[in-house]
């Protein structure tokens, strides 16, 4: 119960803090973000990316390149345009705790090779400009629903201080689907209480600030009533979905996360 | 309560700090070559990596516990450092590292020292291995750094069996506890900067493939996968191979061979574990 009141007051805080935005923010929150149209052209159609308050769920089965391929979106933001990125600010917040940093730097150290045409430099510079580049990168771990709610909540003050942010990620957010089942014991209502309510957040931030999300959520149950002949999405690269049977995550976690959300575009079966 | 409190607010003052995390956490990360033999650091891009889980599957008798020792005694032995091992199938056998040992140097005083570094502790169901856990996150790797040596390995052998009993029906319990070992083990190894090395039985899928066993949700958790086999028609040797089967660096389905007796003396009755009983029942 403490806790509940403690929770409470941090909302009336973060709130307050809300409300009283001045007029820079107020600007920059009108003006919207940098659009992400051309974020990734392997997945995406040309100019058929991501729109402001989009959002986009990578869902897959272990080892189909989910967050793979997040290192390669954050890469192409947190780059410098004259290397062929987007310079925009990212947050990455990770519940899984798979974040692997040196894979990230080995993919940016590639691409900023590729993108620099003379080979100009020494390490120093490289390691320069790829310092430069982790300074628009944010990464944040949670272990629980209920942190992974404190920190959105914390979040949204960041956004609307930050204009240069412009993408959320959060990987994965259904890595506490059975804990908070177990918690909640046999009410629905309570088993999706914290996710409902960090939907709900994910829907105020996407509408009021114009970000962009991503997601990704685990297959963690087989659909066996699905057909087994289903094709394959075309364009999926995945050589490791041998499978022709498709995999779901559960329903309770695709109502429970979108419900408040408008957009869903599911793009990529991965 | 405070605890908890200010638990739930770490993301939240991590974020605070003004060096943004990017650059911090490329400062964090390395590795620990494991020299277990050639093949098998190259098959693991070089050795186990700290801040990260890797599995090692295999059917019974496939050199799983082996593999664990060699780290073990390499580790503490050439890198000198603090080894946490958590035993819940009574499988870990002094004598055994010291066998090993004894191939690496003939010096008591050596060997001791090494043997010292490695902290088994036993626990033989879920409830326990918890608590193992817990206590080990909140002041039992902190001591073990102070007291001389730092831990950066952290060994669980094996995972599976303490939760394999727990799952299945329709009860809820089973998945929550599987799914909070794998958050504590994620803590501990981000956290501390460990490298979590933990074995897993196997099992067969729908096409008749082996699979690492405790499920679709347990398979999201470790970065690395590498499944031990023994090799066909011998039934008293002692070659493996190793498969990578899940990798974030290197391309999956590398195989590498290795020799379990090259890690002892003795070359005759090589085979310890599992296989021994067998040859001394044979005429």
């Amino acid at each position: 119960m403490e806790f509940r009141n403690y929770c409470a007051k941090i909302n009336e805080m973060t709130a307050r803090v809300r409300m009283a935005e001045n007029g820079a923010q107020l600007v920059s929150r009108l003006e919207g973000r940098q659009s992400l149209r051309d974020i990734e052209p392997n997945i995406f159609p040309v100019d058929g990316g991501p729109g402001q308050g989009d959002v986009v769920e990578f869902h897959g089965l272990e080892g189909t390149g989910k967050t793979e391929t997040l290192y390669h979106v954050i890469t192409r933001c947190i780059m410098p345009v004259q290397s062929g990125g987007l310079e925009v600010a990212v947050v990455f917040v990770d519940t899984d705790y798979h974040f692997d940093m040196l894979r990230l730097v080995s993919v940016l150290e590639g691409r900023l090779a590729e993108g620099s045409k003379e080979g100009d430099g020494s390490e120093n510079e490289s390691e320069e400009r790829v310092r430069s580049c982790l300074c628009r990168l944010s990464v944040v771990h949670c272990n629980s629903s209920v942190q992974l709610l404190l920190t959105l909540q914390y979040l949204e003050n960041t956004f609307s201080s930050q204009p240069s942010l412009g993408l959320l990620i959060i990987d994965s957010i259904s890595s506490f689907y059975w804990v908070d089942r177990f918690n909640g014991g046999e009410s629905t209502v309570c088993q999706e209480a914290n996710l409902r309510k960090c939907a709900e957040l994910l829907d105020r931030l996407r509408r009021n600030y114009g970000i962009v999300i991503f997601a990704t959520t685990h297959a963690i149950m087989r659909n066996y009533a699905s057909d087994p002949g289903v094709s394959e999405v075309p364009g999926s690269s995945s050589s490791s979905s041998s499978s022709s049977r498709r995999w779901k995550a559960k329903k309770l976690i695709s109502s429970c996360t979108w419900t408040a959300l408008d957009i869903f575009p599911r793009i990529l079966d991965l | 309560f405070i605890n908890r409190i200010s638990d739930l607010l770490g993301p939240i003052i991590d974020l605070l700090n003004p060096e943004k995390s990017g650059n911090r956490l490329l400062r964090e990360v390395f590795f620990l070559q494991t020299f277990l033999t050639h093949n098998l650091d190259k098959l693991l891009d070089s050795g186990l990596y700290t801040g990260e889980i890797t599995e090692l599957t295999g059917s019974p008798g496939s050199g799983k516990t082996q593999v664990c020792f060699s780290v073990a005694v390499n580790i503490s032995h050439q890198l000198k450092q603090t080894v946490f091992y958590i035993d819940t199938k009574s499988g870990m056998c002094a004598n055994r590292l010291l066998q090993m040992l004894q191939t690496k140097t003939p010096n008591m005083e050596e060997q001791m020292e090494a043997l010292q570094k490695i902290k088994v502790f036993r626990v033989f169901d879920v409830f326990s291995l918890l608590a193992c856990l817990q206590h080990l996150r909140s002041n039992g790797l902190q001591k073990a750094s102070v007291g001389g040596g730092s831990v950066k390995t952290l060994m669980v052998d094996s995972v599976s069996a303490v939760l394999s009993s727990m799952l299945g029906g329709k009860q809820n319990e089973g998945m929550s506890l599987l799914m909070q070992v794998a958050g504590e083990l994620k803590m501990i190894a981000k956290d501390f900067n460990i490298a979590v090395l933990m074995t897993n039985h196997v099992t067969k899928d729908g096409n008749g493939h082996l699979k690492a066993g405790l499920g679709q949700s347990w398979s999201h958790v470790p970065r690395t996968r590498v499944l031990l086999q023994r090799v066909e028609d011998t039934e008293t040797s002692s070659l493996r191979t190793a498969t990578l089967t899940k990798s974030s660096r290197q391309a999956c389905h590398l195989v590498e061979e290795f020799d379990l007796c090259h890690w002892s003396e003795e070359r005759r009755t090589s085979i310890s574990g599992k296989r021994k009983l067998e040859e001394r029942s044979k005429p």
